[in-house]
């Protein structure tokens, strides 16, 4: 199939997520941070309990992840040319001056590779990474591109927004392998867009230069007054149509739609934006981990890759709306 | 064939001299390995400061570049954040990229950061520019910025430079046939991924007291600097030389100009004895006036060797660095 101009295809060859120990039931996360939990507030998470990380450096869970992955693709860490992180939430050391990607390279012993981060646009932020090991691949810069992140929530910062609960996060780390001459996985196309208008209504205001003593402020907030779920999914609506167009398919020939476990009912407005039915294919997931930033897109995305049937494949749309700000659309087939 | 259509800096007009800045940073008298001493051999005299948020620094870079290669926003496809230290708000969660987009009215464009910590990622953005123009039909017009901005009494990296605030932009654009980029070289070395870092606040040990100085400024492990970076600087140099000269089928001695951070005397004087390139081919004029810009020293110093004439029409130019985290990177460019 001729994609983009190229005939290389490219693939994810393997995924792999891991997830801290400890478990802590929603409510109770509500109870700790002092906000109600009722029937309402449940029906509209659609979840259960979290992971709750209590080690020091999480990039350990990457790490893992990372090591998992490797194994699952049957490569020596060696055959990496790429590390890239994709991550949402504050890391081991405040980024950008520090990035995981060097550390994952020197723990798992990829002497060859380069390493980087995408950041800045939420869950998209997998996407973009995606687009960046694509484009990398196809223009034959490289062969096998290792993708890595990790997420664990600010202490006390598990519920947001606390005023008008839109997600609760878990923790947890997941990883990908990229690679070239596979159809496993097939990436056919991915499609992004910004509105800037939106940039900072995904942001951690306190600890940076714009307010670097306001610990009151150090925690992920989503600007209410800037997120507007309806326009978000319209927009994510357009830009996955045209990552179809460009697949050279049409949106009616995706049966599987990927996106953030970010609550039951985004999911749910999500089916009824795009117009489909049926049921919502990741209640367990979004049950048993909360959301877990761009790490929910690599579960879901395992799920589908594991259920699949021998000689069949699906079309799936993995999309991600970055909170009305950054955009992403992935056609691949499963 | 991928070109820079257009370059551009700003710097504030506030000035610092540096050895107030060493004095009120209690920077060490004395003698490092080697006979350097710190304040002996930095050759920088001042540093531009401000109090405007780093997005600001990087909006007027921006608009600069844009109107020097005479576009409007709605022509750009795709926005990289090269900023390499802290910015307005916490990352990886935000970047400037959105906030640019907005100013700029960049309505088209995809907006991302390159979160890898040193001047380096200006190499990085670069080669991430390069591969998406390269690999997609829609992707034809990149605007690449950084905009720094250092937090007071953390100016002083020792004991490598002194930082000046400042922001910088360039345009890439695909079928460009001004200073066209040859070849892009990194090389990771992922050890060293900890010698230079920001705590932040996620690392802080009491609420009531927190020292912000501690959480907020760079800090620098000076056994692990010492024992890693410096011990293998110069033969990573002489490494990343040869593959970039390789991958463009070049000589160093076809190199006209080198562009180089302008981090100290004494490390410009050492990158030029261990690799051999003549102090005359490394741009490197205004260090005693400017200090170091972060990864904008690439962009920075290639347009004043432009703007003086360092650099002409035809010139072969290898803009090089090294970078937290650790990387060395070499971008060869014909102008």
């Amino acid at each position: 199939m001729k994609i983009s101009g190229t005939s290389t295809p490219v693939g994810i060859v393997s995924t792999a997520y891991c997830l801290p120990p400890r478990k802590m039931f929603v409510r109770d996360v509500f109870k700790e941070e002092g906000l109600e939990f009722d029937l309402a507030i449940a029906n509209q998470m659609g979840m259960n309990h979290v992971h709750v990380f209590a080690g020091k450096w999480r990039s350990e869970l990457a790490l893992e992840a990372a090591k998992e992955c490797l194994f699952k693709a049957g490569l020596n860490a060696n055959e990496i040319d790429v590390v890239v992180d994709f991550s949402v939430l504050p890391q081991d050391y405040v980024v950008p001056s520090w990035c995981m990607s060097n550390k994952i390279q020197h723990e798992l012993g990829a002497g060859k590779a380069f390493n980087l981060g995408f950041g800045g646009g939420g869950t998209t932020n997998l996407l973009t990474a995606l687009k960046f090991v694509v484009s990398l691949i196809r223009t034959e810069k490289v062969n096998t591109a290792l993708l890595i992140s990790t997420d664990v929530a600010i202490p006390g910062n598990r519920v947001i927004n606390q005023d008008a609960p839109l997600t609760v996060l878990g923790d947890g780390a997941s990883a990908l392998i990229v690679s070239k001459d596979t159809r496993v996985c097939e990436i056919l196309n991915i499609e992004l867009w910004s509105d800037g208008r939106k940039n900072d209504v995904l942001c951690i205001p306190g600890g940076g230069l714009a307010h670097p003593d306001r610990l009151d402020l150090y925690r992920l907030r989503i600007g209410a007054g800037g997120y507007s779920e309806e326009s978000s999914l319209r927009n994510l609506k357009s830009v996955t149509e045209r990552a179809a167009e460009k697949a050279g398919i049409n949106l009616e020939d995706v049966t599987i739609f990927i996106n953030p476990n970010i609550s039951r009912k985004d999911r749910g407005k999500l089916l009824e934006t795009f117009g489909l039915s049926g049921d919502d294919l990741f209640v367990d997931n979004r049950r048993q981990y909360g959301h877990i930033q761009g790490t929910d897109f690599v579960i879901n995305l395992s799920q589908m890759i594991n259920e699949r049937s021998e000689g069949q494949h699906n079309l799936a749309a993995v999309c991600s709306h970055g909170w009305g700000f950054s955009y992403g659309a992935m056609i691949v087939r499963i | 064939m991928i070109g820079i259509e257009a370059e551009a800096y700003f710097l504030p007009k506030s000035k610092k001299e540096v050895h107030k800045i060493l004095e009120e940073e209690d920077i060490p008298f004395g003698t490092l390995a080697k006979n350097i001493d710190f304040r002996r051999d930095l050759g920088i005299e001042e540093v531009h400061v401000t109090e405007e948020l780093s997005s600001k620094l990087a909006l007027r870079a921006v608009q600069q570049v844009i109107s020097k290669a005479n576009i409007l926003g709605s022509e750009i496809d795709l926005i990289i954040d090269f900023t390499s230290i802290p910015q307005d708000y916490i990352g990886p969660t935000w970047s400037a990229a959105g906030f640019i987009q907005k100013e700029i009215n960049a309505n088209k464009a995809f907006c991302t950061a390159i979160t890898v910590g040193g001047c380096s990622s200006y190499h990085f953005a670069l080669e991430a520019a390069c591969a998406m123009i390269s690999a997609e039909d829609n992707i034809n017009r990149v605007l690449l910025f950084a905009g720094d901005r250092t937090p007071n009494y953390n100016k002083t990296y020792y004991p490598i430079t002194v930082s000046s605030d400042g922001g910088s932009a360039l345009i890439l654009k695909n079928k460009c046939e001004r200073a066209v980029i040859l070849a892009i070289e990194i090389i990771s070395v992922g050890r060293l991924h900890d010698v230079w870092y920001v705590p932040g606040l996620g690392n802080r040990q009491n609420d009531e007291q927190l020292n912000l100085e501690k959480l907020l400024h760079m800090h620098c492990d000076m056994k692990k600097f010492n024992d890693g970076v410096i011990l293998i600087n110069f033969t990573m140099f002489n490494r990343l030389i040869a593959r970039v000269l390789k991958k463009a089928g070049l000589k160093k001695q076809d190199i006209d100009m080198f562009i180089y951070p302008t981090f100290s005397t004494w490390d410009q004087n050492y990158f030029c004895r261990s690799t051999g390139v003549p102090r005359e081919k490394v741009y490197t004029k205004k260090l005693v006036e400017r200090g170091h810009v972060q990864e904008s020293d690439m962009i920075i110093n290639y347009v004043d060797a432009l703007n003086d004439g360092s650099i002409k029409n035809g010139n072969l130019v290898m803009v090089l660095t090294n970078g937290a985290g650790f990387a060395w990177t070499a971008a060869i460019i014909r102008h």
